[in-house]
């Protein structure tokens, strides 16, 4: 298993060289280390942020469609709030904001017992229809500490990818060094067994998505000092390529397996392969269809290989004998 | 009694480390009523759903009317006249009555070019099936509203528009109150007595010798014998039922037994037990034994604190203790063993080690981190200490035999470190030689002090090992046994004996 | 056992109280409200809001769901405007949407059925695919349609005043309420959202009710779209961005649980109404459009948490139902 696990990476990092050779090869200002940190790195942040807590969720079997709503209604409020009082009620908002929407959706899913799916769906739009009924459809602007987050260079790389990097690193220890990453997989694999090992897989699943809301906020920052504005449709299309990546990274889209790595290395690919199709004057219509051609073809892939796996497995779980009396 | 309906000759099906069945023969004619008892576990349920084509049998011959079958899935089996009524109903909860009953065989017509549902002709059929059944049931009634015996009525009344002559029945009284049986018996008569041939599973003898015409006992999935109704009697039976195994070795130690560690009192659990009062003394093995149903699963799992809505006493060391989830229950020294270990007890995709530390996993760090060394010792240990067949603690638990992930969650418990190990089932499943080790391992375990309770179904196994023996039965303790006067005969006339009446007067 | 149906009945009979509500008090608060073209315009809107909530109804009942309807709709926006710029007329029109809503319904079902990918992620997915196809193929939009092609939206007026759309609604209404009732396959559909396991023990083949109900549901979001598309004489690549939410609120709001098996096309009827009277009067109650997101999201958190309660209620009145299986 770990071997196996190991191989899967492996070959993730090499179609990530070979995309990378390859656009190098049409196109040689794509190795220009200015293009590579700030068009390939810069842009991926916030997408690559996002996909370290919905690694976790998809891990127990969760999704969450509304990040990229969470995400925007945090840099609207925050910006808003920023404008009106200042920097400092600006930063507060913005947590505040999207603790509260994770808040929303946990307890949605853990108490009221609604799907992931339909939960995060429904507040997908309404996080948007907020952000849109309150700015009237108008943009909101970055103040000095989204700027700061968002075009700062510390050590000769913009700041947001030194945070990007910590918080990988943390994310990693996170899912596959702790305690609470393994109860994650626990929850994925068998959430009844889970229970009856006594993780209060309740209480996990609300940290999750609260977890969830506050990195959509940190990413907000980010967001909104990138682009110096932002409007309620930003977000538009954003928690799909989170969970492009998160699956492209090798964690199944059922729950119960995944590597933080594979996320990571994935993070990666999706990058190069943007601002590859940039670069190489692609428009950014064809991006999407890529985006959503990759999505589709790493779920087929995993449900193939998984088909595999089962058959290999042998008899189908419905022969076992359930009670035997 | 008419000609052979159907008829089963030598029945083999295994499941993965256990054969369910070992060759079983059975025959039923038209116009009787036809039982099959044997314990829990005895491989009832699990013959007629080879018979129905929810299993396949592994080797062996199904004969239908005559002719030699072989259904792949319920629906054929149907159509060839052959039905059964699952203890669980398998009707579709948020449809009406008159679709769950013509559901994949609908009543057509032709209007014009198209062919559209004959309601007029399914209600119809259905009020005959009803007038036939004498049971007034709304055909527009969705099925989530109605009670079980009336969804059980619903379920045969579907047998019945599928023209069967062979209805099976796989414990039908189990959830039903007096009256309720008195109308399904009626109805058993009637159909009898229009020439259809009914198997009649269950192990309660009044019922047997109330409404059977023969009687066919298997164990463990053996054929033992069969039996004119008349011509035997309920002695006869149980023995039969029970067998007389010789060379059945259980390794009991001798141990002392101590003070009263646990005492619970007038414990409620809304639905499924009430008032229950028991006494639990330190080193002993304490039995739990009763009918599917009669409570023993749910009261524990309540006690370990999965149950949201318990109410009692529990008194634990001389202190009242109050147990609100498992975390609680650990904390106190109780662990749980389920009963399913691939649904409730073990992450089956996971490592031995894993699996194990799991409850637990703050002991397992170092610093904030999970330690994999500390992990892989404890993995070691109990694979070595409880003799897992496992090549790593690493290895996944999926790839082990049953007996040995048997061994991994009691494993799991043990590493708790607890006071009291609840066990439900802990043989369920597991082949002989694995069962006896795990007796083993059980009585060593009262050796180092620690005190046990053992639900199971299979009385030897409670006689050979456990000091008391608590009879259960309708959510209720019906009486104690000590290991000097405990028999099989006696526990089952205990379990088996009918508390109807006060069961309808609860309602 | 009348109980029950008093109990059956309660759904419809409250959307029906909340719909005599939400318009009496337009009644009185939005000025304007009750004009007869206001009325014509929330009719029309409402066309194509019921007809595509009754195939989404039928994927919801199968447990399955399908977000990716407004960029399909977008698609058959642009290709019955390419045909129609050619000077193709309202039955050509017609059916060319049906079977392309069929065929991007089925390519949907595909990646559902065969490969087993959860409906959302699938339909997200090709969300992208359908919407960026189209953003390469047209530049902006189409526009300068010819008269033959907005036929529907000015022409065809039944009376000289209620719109034709308004009847093909009535009249698909009307014939998936008999289907819903009389044929085979809509058995299937709630057999399969009620438990696919028992359901294959039936002997229904699941995939294809699933695949079936995704094509029919397919050629109903294409004849919305022709009633999106033909609204006027131009012609973008976001024409229908957005409207599977209200499609979802509709059916949501209609009582059909999103966990399938349960829910009523009637119940859709009454929701689509609600939801189209709802929008309109935004605009005259003085409340700005940009709050009409936030309001349809609340309406289906709102009516998603509502079910769910009650179930959860339902589940308690019956003990030994939640518990653990006895042994």
């Amino acid at each position: 298993m770990k071997k196996f696990k190991f191989s899967f990476n492996l070959v993730l990092l090499l179609i990530w060289a070979a995309i990378f050779v390859a656009i190098a090869a049409m196109a040689p200002t794509f190795l220009k280390p200015d293009y590579i940190i700030n068009t390939m790195l810069r842009n991926i942040v916030e997408i690559g942020m996002v996909a370290l807590p919905m690694t976790l969720i998809i891990i127990t079997g969760g999704m969450d469609l509304s990040v990229g709503s969470m995400m925007i209604l945090c840099a609207v409020f925050g910006g808003s709030a920023a404008a009106a009082w200042g920097t400092g009620a600006g930063v507060a908002v913005t947590i505040l904001v999207g603790l509260a929407c994770g808040l929303i959706n946990g307890l949605i899913i853990a108490k009221a017992k609604i799907s992931e799916m339909v939960t995060t769906l429904a507040t997908m739009y309404l996080f948007m229809g907020l952000s849109r009924g309150y700015t009237e459809a108008g943009s909101v602007y970055a103040y000095n500490f989204a700027s700061w987050m968002g075009n700062t260079e510390v050590l000769g790389l913009p700041i947001q990818i030194w945070i990007y990097a910590v918080l990988a690193v943390v994310f990693v220890l996170l899912l596959h060094h702790t305690a609470f990453g393994r109860k994650l997989f626990a929850i994925g694999l068998n959430s009844s067994a889970a229970k009856y090992s006594g993780v209060n897989v309740e209480k996990i699943k609300i940290t999750l998505y609260v977890l969830c809301g506050l990195i959509c906020a940190l990413a907000s920052f980010i967001y909104l000092g990138r682009f110096s504005s932002v409007k309620y449709d930003s977000g538009t299309n954003f928690n799909l390529k989170v969970i492009t990546v998160v699956v492209l990274g090798g964690t199944s889209i059922v729950g119960g397996s995944g590597d933080m790595k594979g996320t990571l290395v994935a993070t990666l690919i999706i990058a190069t392969l943007n601002s590859g199709l940039t670069v190489l004057n692609i428009p950014i219509a064809t991006q999407t269809v890529v985006q959503g051609t990759v999505l589709l073809i790493a779920l087929v892939a995993f449900a193939i290989m998984n088909q595999a796996k089962s058959r290999r497995r042998g008899a189908p779980k419905s022969a076992e004998p359930k009670s035997v009396s | 009694m008419g000609e052979t309906i159907l008829e089963l000759k030598g029945i083999v099906k295994a499941f993965p480390g256990v054969l369910a069945l070992g060759g079983i023969d059975f025959d039923l004619k038209s116009g009787e009523v036809h039982a099959i008892c044997g314990e829990n576990g005895a491989g009832k349920s699990t013959l007629m759903k080879v018979v129905c084509g929810v299993y396949p049998p592994d080797k062996g011959v199904i004969r239908v009317n005559g002719k030699e079958e072989t259904f792949a899935n319920p629906v054929e089996a149907y159509e060839k006249g052959v039905s059964i009524i699952f203890q669980e109903t398998s009707l579709f909860e948020e449809m009406t009555v008159l679709d769950n009953m013509f559901l994949a065989h609908e009543i057509t017509r032709k209007a014009g070019p198209l062919t559209v549902l004959d309601y007029a002709a399914m209600r119809q059929k259905a009020q005959d099936v009803f007038r036939r059944l004498a049971v007034d049931i709304d055909l527009n009634a969705i099925i989530k509203n109605l009670g079980m015996a009336q969804k059980q009525m619903v379920e045969i009344a579907k047998a019945l528009t599928y023209e069967a002559n062979i209805i099976i029945f796989d414990e039908p009284t189990a959830s039903l109150t007096q009256r309720e049986v008195d109308a399904l018996f009626r109805i058993i008569n009637q159909l009898k007595a229009d020439g259809m041939g009914i198997v009649y599973i269950s192990h309660r003898m009044e019922e047997i010798f109330q409404i059977c015409d023969r009687v066919t006992v298997i164990r463990d999935g053996m054929y033992i014998s069969t039996k004119d109704i008349q011509q035997t009697n309920k002695d006869e039976l149980v023995a039969d039922m029970v067998g007389r195994k010789v060379g059945n070795y259980y390794p009991k130690a001798d141990t002392q037994i101590g003070d009263e560690l646990l005492r619970v009192e007038h414990y409620y659990d809304e639905g499924f037990v009430s008032d229950v009062n028991f006494t639990l003394r330190k080193g002993e093995i304490l039995g739990f034994a009763g009918l599917a149903g009669a409570g023993r699963t749910e009261l524990m799992l309540s006690l370990c604190g999965h149950a949201k809505k318990a109410a009692g006493k529990v008194v634990l060391e001389g202190q009242e203790v109050h147990i609100r989830n498992y975390n609680d229950a650990m904390a106190h020294g109780i662990v749980y063993v389920s009963e399913d270990r691939g649904k409730y007890g073990l992450h089956v995709d996971m490592s031995v080690a894993h699996n194990i530390t799991l409850p637990q996993l703050r002991n397992f760090r170092k610093g904030i981190f999970l330690s994999s060394k500390q992990e892989h010792d404890i993995g070691e240990q109990y694979i070595s200490e409880v003799g897992i067949k496992a090549p790593s603690p690493e290895f996944m638990v999926k790839n082990l035999s049953g007996g040995n992930q048997q061994k991994v969650s009691v494993s799991k418990a043990l590493a708790i470190k607890p006071k009291i190990l609840v066990l439900d089932e802990p043989t369920r499943g597991v082949d002989v030689n694995a069962k006896s080790e795990i007796h083993k391992i059980i009585s060593d375990l009262t050796l180092d002090g620690l005190t046990i309770i053992m639900v199971s179904s299979e009385l030897p196994e409670l006689l050979g090992m456990c000091d008391r023996i608590y009879v259960m039965k309708d959510g209720t303790i019906a009486k104690c046994f000590d290991r000097s006067e405990a028999t099989q005969e006696k526990i089952l006339s205990v379990a088996l004996e009918t508390a109807r009446e006060e069961k309808e007067a609860a309602q | 056992m009348k109980h029950d149906r008093k109990k059956n009945l309660t759904t419809e009979f409250y959307l029906l109280v909340f719909l005599a509500v939400v318009l009496v008090f337009l009644g009185v608060f939005a000025k304007g409200f009750y004009s007869i073209n206001n009325i014509m315009s929330i009719l029309n809107v409402y066309s194509y809001v019921l007809i595509s909530a009754i195939g989404m109804n039928m994927i919801i009942l199968t447990g399955n769901i399908d977000v990716s309807t407004g960029a399909l709709i977008s698609v058959v926006c642009l290709v019955i405007a390419a045909i129609g710029k050619l000077g193709a007329t309202f039955p050509v029109l017609l059916i060319t949407a049906m079977v392309v809503g069929m065929l991007l319904s089925a390519f949907n079902a595909f990646f559902i059925t065969k490969l087993k990918i959860p409906a959302i992620v699938a339909t997200l997915a090709t969300t992208q695919i359908f919407q960026g196809s189209l953003t390469l193929a047209v530049e902006g939009s189409i526009y300068d349609l010819p008269a033959t092609y907005t036929w529907l939206a000015f022409k065809a007026k039944v009376f000289g005043i209620i719109p034709f759309s308004f009847v093909m609604c009535v009249i698909i209404t009307v014939i998936a309420l008999l289907f819903m009732k009389y044929s085979r396959f809509s058995k299937k559909i709630y057999a399969v959202g009620n438990s696919t396991e028992s359901a294959r023990l039936t002997g229904i083949n699941v995939n294809r009710t699933v695949f079936l109900t995704y094509v029919i549901a397919g050629a109903l979001f294409g004849v919305s779209g022709v009633i999106v598309g033909t609204a006027g004489q131009r012609v973008t690549t976001t024409m229908g961005s957005g409207l599977e939410m209200t499609f979802i609120a509709a059916v949501v709001l209609g009582g059909t649980s999103t966990a399938g098996g349960s829910g009523r096309i009637l119940g859709t009827v009454i929701g689509a109404l609600i939801l189209a009277s709802i929008s309109s009067a935004i605009t005259y109650l003085g409340i700005s459009t940009n709050w009409a997101d936030f309001i349809k999201g609340a309406i289906i958190l709102i009516s998603v948490l509502v079910s769910a309660l009650r179930t959860v209620k339902r589940k308690r009145s019956i003990p030994g139902k939640a518990g653990v299986q006895a042994s």
